[in-house]
C-alpha cells in the first residue's frame, strides 16, 4: 500500500511501566491510516501496557507518543479519546450494571449530535443483531461473545479513527472469535484504522496488513503480515511450529 | 384535652418521617461520593452545618426562604467542590487512609471557622412570622397635633425598660437591636372609642424576650407614663406564619405546613436526584465511574469532573438538610451540629448499603424512625435517659450489618453502586 508521510500513530523510544516495574523498553511502532496493524507476542511481553500508554492510562517515562504527528505523551485519557483513538480494553470492561444501550451511549460520551448517535446505534445493532435483542439487558448478563461485540460496538459509538483492540478473541469460542475477526476486517474496509493486540498470532497476522512482534517490552521484529507469517522464528515462537 | 395513644403515635410518625428525611438528604451525599470516588467524606456533616448557618444568614438578610435555600445550596456546592479539590483530589491515588485524615482536618477547620464566624452558641432559626403584635389597651391619648403622645411615650418607656433588662442580663437578646425603630404603632379602636395602641414588630425582629420580661417592661412603661398597669396588659396576638399553620390533621395529630414543606422538598430533591442519575448523561457517567473509573475515562469521561459533580450535588442536598432541620426545630443551629447528624447519616448510608442511592434514602428514613420511636416509647420504658435514642439507631445498624454486611440494598460482594 502507499504509505502517507504522516502516520496516524507513532511510538518512538517509549519507556513505560508501573510503580516499581518497567515494562516497555523503547517501543517503536507506527500505524498508518487505513491499516490493520497487529502487535503479537507472548503473555507479559508488554502488549497491553503499550495500548494503555497510547491511551494515556499509563504515562510514558521516556519517549514520545504521537497522534497525527502531535505529541500526546502527556495527554489525559479523555484527551486521547477526543483525538479519535479509542481502546477496546482487555476483558471487555463493560459497565456491567448498565444496560447494553447505556453502554453504547457511554461510548458516545463526548458526542453531542443526538440524531447521529441514534443513527449510529442503529448501525451497530445492524452490525451485531444480538445486541439489539439485548439492548435493555444489563451488560453483565451477556455471554462472553456478546460482551466482546458490545465492547466493540461501544467503541464504534465514538466514531473512532483508530481502534485499539486488546485481545478481542480472548476466552471466546473459535467460531465467535472468527466472527469478531471478520467484523474487524469489515470495519477496516469501512475506513477504520485498527491496531490489534493479540496472543492468537496466527489469526491476527492473517487479518493484518503489517505486524510487530514484541518480546519483553520491545519490538523485536516487524514487517508485512504475510512475511511474518512465513518467518520461521515467528512460526516457531508464536504459531506453535517446530523450527 | 387528653392525647390518645393513637394521636401520640401519629405525631411520632410525623416526627420520624421528618427527621428521617433530613438524615436521608445527608446520607445520599455520603453514598454518592463513596460510590464514585470510594471515599468517605467525613467533612460532609460540616457542609450540612454550613448549609444551616448560611441559610439563616440569608434569611436574616431579608431573603425569602426559597431564595435563601437556593443560595445556601449553591454556596455549599461550591464549598464541597473546593474541599474535594484541596483535600481529596491530590490524594486520589494514595492509600485509602490518607483522604480519611484530610477529611478529619477539613471537618475540624470548617467547624472552627463556623465557631469563629458565628460563635459557639446555638442559633435560633429566624422568625418566619410576618409580624408580632402586642396590644396595649388604654394607653393612648392624642395631643393637640393629633399625635398619640402617651402611646409614643409608653413605647419609649417600654423600649428603655426592655433594654435595661437586656443590659442587666435578665433577658438575652442580641445586642444593638432596639425595639423602637423596628416597631410601628397603630391605633386601636372599639365602637369608635379609642382603647389603645398596637405595637407591631416587623418580620424578623427578634423581640424578645420571654413573656414575663415583656410583662415587666410593660408595667414599668405604664408606671412611667402614669397609667394604671394591670397584669396581662400586654396581649400577644401572634400572627401565625403560614408555615407554622396546620396543614392537616389526622386524629388530632396536627401536621404543620412546615413539616409538609420538608417532606415535599425532600421528595422532590430525591426524585430529581434519581432522574439525574438514571436518565441524564452526567448520571450515566456517574454510574459508569462508580463501576470502573479507568474504563469510564476510556470513554472520554473526565473522572475528576464527575467526582466534583458528585460533591456538588451531595453538598447542595446537605445544605437543604441543614436548612430544613433548622426550620423544623426552630433552633439547634450551631457549629458542631454536623458531627452528630453526619455520623447518623453516614450510618444511614452504610445501613442502606453504601454506594446505593435508594439505600441511603431508606437507611435515613429507618434511622429517623428508630430514633424517634425509641425516644418516644423505649427509653422511658427501660428507664434510661431519652438521649440514648441514638444508641438504638446504631444498634439497628449493627444488627443489620451483622446479617447483611453490604447493607439493606447493597450488592453482596461488591461494595459500590
Amino acid at each position: 500500500m502507499v504509505e502517507p508521510v504522516r502516520p496516524l500513530l507513532r511510538l518512538s523510544g517509549v519507556h513505560a511501566g508501573y510503580e516499581r516495574m518497567a515494562v516497555l523498553h523503547g517501543v517503536e511502532l507506527e500505524v498508518h491510516p487505513g491499516e490493520i496493524v497487529t502487535l503479537v507476542g507472548a503473555n507479559g511481553a508488554g502488549k497491553s501496557t503499550t495500548l494503555n500508554t497510547i491511551s494515556g492510562v499509563i504515562k510514558a517515562r521516556r519517549g514520545r507518543v504521537e497522534i497525527d504527528g502531535e505529541d500526546v505523551t502527556q495527554a489525559s485519557i479523555p484527551g486521547i479519546v477526543k483525538r479519535g483513538v479509542i481502546q477496546v480494553p482487555e476483558g471487555r470492561r463493560l459497565f456491567s450494571e448498565l444496560t447494553v444501550h447505556e453502554n453504547l451511549l457511554m461510548g458516545a460520551y463526548l458526542r453531542r449530535d443526538k440524531a447521529a448517535i441514534r443513527a449510529d446505534i442503529d448501525r451497530v445493532f445492524h452490525l451485531f443483531p444480538r445486541l439489539e435483542e439485548r439492548r435493555k439487558q444489563k451488560a453483565g448478563s451477556l455471554s462472553g461473545g456478546e460482551q466482546q461485540m458490545c465492547a466493540i460496538a461501544r467503541a464504534l459509538m465514538a466514531r473512532p479513527r483508530l481502534l485499539l483492540l486488546d485481545e478481542p478473541s480472548l476466552g471466546l469460542a473459535p467460531l465467535t472469535a472468527q466472527r469478531i475477526f471478520s467484523v474487524i476486517k469489515e470495519l477496516n474496509e469501512q475506513g477504520v484504522t485498527v491496531f490489534l493486540v493479540e496472543q492468537n498470532a496466527f489469526a491476527a497476522l492473517r487479518l493484518a496488513h503489517r505486524g510487530y512482534v514484541m518480546e519483553t517490552g520491545a519490538v523485536v521484529m516487524s514487517g508485512p503480515a504475510e512475511e511474518l507469517l512465513r518467518d520461521p522464528r515467528v512460526r516457531a515462537a508464536y504459531l506453535g511450529e517446530v523450527a | 384535652m387528653e392525647i390518645t395513644p393513637t394521636t401520640l403515635f401519629l405525631r411520632q410518625a410525623a416526627n420520624a418521617a421528618t427527621l428521617g428525611a433530613v438524615y436521608a438528604l445527608i446520607a445520599v451525599g455520603y453514598t454518592m461520593v463513596y460510590g464514585i470516588a470510594q471515599l468517605i467524606n467525613f467533612a460532609h456533616g460540616e457542609i450540612y452545618m454550613l448549609g444551616a448557618f448560611l441559610g439563616i444568614l440569608f434569611i436574616g438578610a431579608g431573603m425569602s426562604f426559597p431564595v435563601a435555600m437556593l443560595l445556601s445550596m449553591a454556596s455549599c456546592a461550591a464549598v464541597g467542590v473546593a474541599v474535594d479539590r484541596v483535600a481529596y483530589r491530590p490524594l486520589r491515588s494514595s492509600p485509602r487512609l490518607a483522604p480519611l485524615i484530610t477529611a478529619i482536618a477539613v471537618s475540624l477547620i470548617l467547624q472552627n471557622v463556623a465557631m469563629l464566624v458565628w460563635g459557639a452558641e446555638q442559633r435560633p432559626f429566624p422568625d418566619l412570622r410576618p409580624e408580632v403584635e402586642y396590644a396595649m389597651p388604654q394607653a393612648a391619648s392624642a395631643d393637640s397635633n393629633g399625635e398619640w403622645v402617651a402611646g409614643r411615650r409608653w413605647l419609649e418607656a417600654f423600649d428603655a425598660a426592655l433594654r435595661n433588662r437586656i443590659a442587666a442580663g435578665v433577658e438575652r437578646r442580641s445586642a444593638g437591636t432596639p425595639v423602637l425603630p423596628e416597631a410601628t404603632l397603630r391605633l386601636l379602636a372599639e365602637n369608635g372609642e379609642l382603647v389603645g395602641l398596637r405595637v407591631s414588630f416587623a418580620s424578623g425582629t427578634k423581640i424578645a424576650a420571654s413573656r414575663p420580661t415583656l410583662q415587666a417592661a410593660s408595667q414599668e412603661a405604664c408606671r412611667v407614663v402614669g397609667i394604671p398597669a394591670r397584669p396581662g396588659i400586654i396581649a400577644e396576638s401572634r400572627l401565625v406564619h403560614w408555615l407554622e399553620a396546620p396543614a392537616f390533621s389526622v386524629l388530632r395529630a396536627v401536621v404543620t405546613w412546615k413539616v409538609v414543606l420538608i417532606w415535599v422538598i425532600t421528595s422532590v430533591m430525591m426524585l430529581v436526584l434519581e432522574l439525574i442519575v438514571l436518565k441524564t448523561r452526567l448520571g450515566r457517567a456517574m454510574r459508569a465511574c462508580a463501576l470502573d473509573r479507568t474504563t469510564a475515562a476510556l470513554m472520554g469521561v473526565n473522572v475528576n469532573a464527575v467526582i466534583a459533580c458528585a460533591f456538588a450535588i451531595g453538598s447542595a442536598m446537605a445544605a437543604v438538610a441543614g436548612l430544613l432541620y433548622g426550620l423544623y426545630l426552630g433552633s439547634g443551629i450551631y457549629f458542631r451540629m454536623g458531627t452528630y447528624a453526619g455520623v447518623v447519616a453516614f450510618a444511614a448510608a452504610v445501613l442502606g448499603g453504601i454506594g446505593n442511592l435508594r439505600g441511603a434514602m431508606l437507611g435515613g428514613l429507618l434511622l429517623g424512625i428508630v430514633q424517634v420511636f425509641t425516644k418516644a416509647y423505649v427509653t422511658d420504658w427501660l428507664g434510661i435517659d431519652s438521649s440514648y435514642d441514638i444508641a438504638f439507631a446504631f444498634l439497628v445498624l449493627i444488627l443489620v450489618i451483622l446479617v447483611r454486611p453490604s447493607g439493606l440494598l447493597g450488592t453482596p460482594g461488591a461494595e459500590r453502586a
